[in-house]
C-alpha cells in the first residue's frame, strides 16, 4: 500500500486527535476508536509523549527562515506580502493562548497531583526505551583501586606519584606537579553506552568511545610515550620529537609523531581501522609488516591478510562519533548495528543473515535509539523491532 | 485550536493572500523538517517546500476541508522530494544518503506525518506568544516545572510569572466565556 491522499488525510486526522487528547480535550467514542485502531496498526508512538524531544523539535523549527520563504513564495506568485494580518491574527492569538494554557494546565495537573518525591508517577513523560549513552567511565589507579567517573565530583580527583588528576564533565586531565622518574599506570575503561576524554601529562588528548579501554602512564619519564588501547579512540598527540608516541593494540602497533588520528580496534570486529587526519603514523603488525599512512588515508588490518589495505576516505566519518554523530558511507547494516549496540548498550539480533543493506548518512547519536532506527527504516531496505533491551533487525 | 483552521481555508479559497501567509508561517518549518527526512540537502528541501506552497495557491479552490489541505501539503512535499531523488539517480547513478534512493515504507511515512502535524499544531500556538511567554511554555511543557522554578530559571520574580499567566487568563475569561469546563478547571490550577 502506497501512502495516498486518503491515508495521508487520515494521518492528519489522527494527529489532530492525539493533540486534542494531549490537551485534555474529551474525545467522542468514535474518535477514541480511531486512535486505538491507528495504534494497533502503527504502534503507540512514544516520541509524542516525550516532551523533551518535542520541545527540542519546536526550538529547531524556529531556526528556519520562514520570513524569507514568505518573500520568495509571494515574489514568485507576483503577490505583495500583506503588511498585517490583523483581524484574524487577534482572534487566533487568543485561541492560541487558550490552547497553550490547556497544555500548561495538563502539565500542572500532573505536577500538583503527584505524590511528593515519587518520580515514577509522572506518567506524561515516559522514559525512552533506548536512551543514548553519555559520559561514563571507570578509572583504575596504579594501586588497583577504581573510581566511577560519572558519579565522582568535578575537581581534584587523585594524586598519582607527582601527578594530579583533575576531573571536569566527561574529561580527565593529568598535570605533573614536578618531574618524576617513576612510571605509574592508570587505565580508563568506558562501558557500553559510555565515552570519556583524557588529557595526558604531555598534553596529548584522547577521546575514548564506548566499550573501550586505554592504559597509559601518569607521567612520561622514559624516552618513549606508550599507551595501550582496546576498542575505539581518537588521538590528538602533542608533538615531541625526542619522545615518540606509540599505541599498542592487540596484534598491531602505531608509531606517532605529532598528529591526529582515529583507531577502531574492537576485539569483536576482527578488523583494525586506523584513520589519519593529519601528521604521519607508521603501522606495524607481525602479520602484515609495516605501512606508512598519509593524511586522508585509512588502513585496515584483517586477520587473514598479509598486508594493510589502504584507501582514501572521508576522515570526518571516522571521527564523527567524537562530534556526536553516527556517520556512515556505504556501510553494511552489521557494522552499523555494532556501533548502535555499543553506544546504546543494547543487544542486536538479526532475523536473517542475508540482509544486504548498505546505508549512508549522518545522524545525531544523542537521540534515542528508537529515533535513529526510525530514520534507517525510512530507507525501506531494513526494519527493526525493539524487545526490551534488544533490537531485532529484519529485512 | 490552531491557526490553520476552517476559516483560514475559506479565506484561502477566496484568494486572500493573508491566509497564504499564515499557512506558510505555520507550516514552512515543519515541512522542511519533513522533506529533510527524504533529502539530505536542506537547501533543496527548502526549494521543494516553497514550490509546494506555490502549487497550493494555484490550486486553492480545490480543497474540501482543512484536513485535505494539510494532507496535500505533505503529499506534495514528499512527491517533490522523491521526484528529485529519482531524477538525480538517473543523472548520477550514485548513492545518495540513507533516506534516499529507496522506495519509502508506507507506515514510516504516515507515522512521520502524524508526528509532523502534531508538532505543527503546538508550533502554531507557541509562535503567537511573546518571547517571555514562549520560555514559560517551554519550561512548563518540558519539565513540568512549578511557577517558582520557572521564575528562578528565567530570573523573574514569582509574582511576574504569575502575572504573565494572570493577564492572559483575565483576557481569556472575557473572550472565551463559552469555552466550557476544562478551562475553568484549569483556572483553579493556575491561580495557586
Amino acid at each position: 500500500m502506497e501512502p495516498n491522499g486518503k491515508n495521508i488525510d487520515h494521518a492528519i486526522y489522527i494527529a489532530t486527535l492525539l493533540h486534542r487528547l494531549h490537551e485534555g480535550d474529551p474525545l467522542a467514542p468514535d474518535e477514541q476508536e480511531a486512535i486505538a485502531a491507528w495504534q494497533a496498526a502503527n504502534g503507540d508512538d512514544t516520541f509524542l509523549q516525550n516532551s523533551k524531544a518535542i520541545t527540542d523539535e519546536l526550538r529547531r523549527l524556529k531556526n528556519y527562515d520562514t520570513a524569507g520563504a514568505v518573500k520568495t513564495i509571494f515574489g514568485q506568485l507576483g503577490l505583495a506580502v500583506p503588511s498585517r494580518v490583523r483581524r484574524m491574527d487577534t482572534i487566533l492569538r487568543w485561541s492560541a493562548v487558550a490552547a497553550m494554557l490547556l497544555v500548561i494546565g495538563a502539565v500542572s495537573v500532573l505536577y500538583f497531583n503527584r505524590p511528593p518525591n515519587n518520580q515514577a508517577t509522572i506518567t506524561h513523560k515516559p522514559k525512552p526505551i533506548l536512551p543514548p549513552g553519555g559520559n561514563k567511565a571507570i578509572l583504575t589507579l596504579a594501586d588497583g583501586s577504581a573510581i566511577v567517573l560519572d558519579s565522582a565530583r568535578n575537581g581534584h580527583l587523585a594524586l598519582q606519584g607527582k601527578t594530579n588528576i583533575e576531573k571536569s564533565d566527561g574529561q580527565l586531565m593529568y598535570k605533573n606537579a614536578a618531574t618524576t622518574t617513576e612510571t605509574l599506570y592508570n587505565t580508563i575503561t568506558t562501558p557500553r553506552g559510555g565515552q570519556y576524554a583524557v588529557t595526558l601529562a604531555d598534553g596529548s588528548k584522547i577521546w575514548l568511545n564506548a566499550a573501550s579501554s586505554l592504559k597509559y602512564p601518569t607521567a612520561f619519564a622514559g624516552t618513549t610515550r606508550q599507551v595501550e588501547l582496546t576498542g575505539e579512540a581518537y588521538f590528538e598527540i602533542a608533538a615531541d620529537l625526542s619522545k615518540p608516541f606509540k599505541v599498542r593494540l592487540n596484534g598491531m602497533d602505531v608509531q606517532v609523531l605529532g598528529t591526529r588520528f582515529n583507531i577502531k580496534a574492537y576485539q569483536d570486529d576482527t578488523t583494525i581501522r586506523t584513520t589519519l587526519l593529519d601528521g604521519a603514523v607508521k603501522l606495524s603488525a607481525a602479520t602484515a609488516g609495516e605501512s606508512l599512512l598519509k593524511p586522508g588515508q585509512q588502513a585496515t588490518l584483517r586477520p587473514n591478510q598479509r598486508r594493510f589495505t589502504i584507501r582514501e576516505v572521508n576522515v570526518n566519518n571516522a571521527v564523527a562519533w567524537r562530534n556526536g554523530y553516527f556517520a556512515f558511507e556505504n556501510e553494511d547494516i552489521y557494522g552499523i548495528m555494532k556501533d548502535m549496540s555499543r553506544w546504546y548498550n543494547v543487544d542486536v539480533e538479526f532475523s536473517s543473515h542475508s540482509i544486504e543493506s548498505k546505508l549512508g548518512g549522518t545522524l545525531s547519536r544523542y537521540q534515542n535509539a528508537e529515533d535513529v532506527l526510525q530514520v534507517l527504516e525510512l530507507t525501506g531496505s531494513v526494519h527493526f523491532s525493539i524487545n526490551k533491551k534488544k533490537i531485532i533487525v529484519m529485512p | 485550536m490552531t491557526i490553520v483552521d476552517e476559516e483560514m481555508l475559506t479565506r484561502l479559497s477566496e484568494g486572500d493572500p493573508a491566509a497564504l501567509q499564515l499557512l506558510v508561517e505555520a507550516y514552512f518549518p515543519i515541512l522542511c523538517r519533513f522533506a529533510e527526512k527524504f533529502l539530505p540537502d536542506s537547501s533543496l528541501a527548502k526549494d521543494i517546500v516553497q514550490e509546494t506552497f506555490i502549487k497550493v495557491w494555484n490550486n486553492r479552490p480545490s480543497f474540501e476541508n482543512i484536513m485535505s489541505l494539510k494532507g496535500y501539503l505533505f503529499t506534495l512535499t514528499r512527491n517533490g522530494c522523491l521526484n528529485l531523488i529519482r531524477s538525480r539517480e538517473r543523472q548520477e547513478n550514485k548513492h545518495m544518503m540513507a533516506a534516499a534512493g529507496h522506495p519509502l515504507e508506507t507506515g514510516s511515512v504516515l507515522t512521520e506525518i502524524v508526528r509532523s502535524e502534531y508538532i505543527a499544531r503546538i508550533y502554531q500556538v507557541v509562535q503567537t506568544l511573546s518571547p517571555k511567554m514562549q520560555e514559560v511554555f517551554y519550561l512548563s511543557y518540558e519539565e513540568g516545572m512549578t511557577v517558582r522554578a520557572i521564575a528562578e530559571q528565567l530570573q523573574m520574580d514569582v509574582k511576574a510569572v504569575k502575572n504573565q499567566k494572570y493577564k492572559a487568563l483575565v483576557a481569556l475569561r472575557s473572550k472565551l466565556k463559552d469555552s466550557g469546563e476544562p478551562l475553568l478547571v484549569l483556572l483553579t490550577f493556575l491561580m495557586r
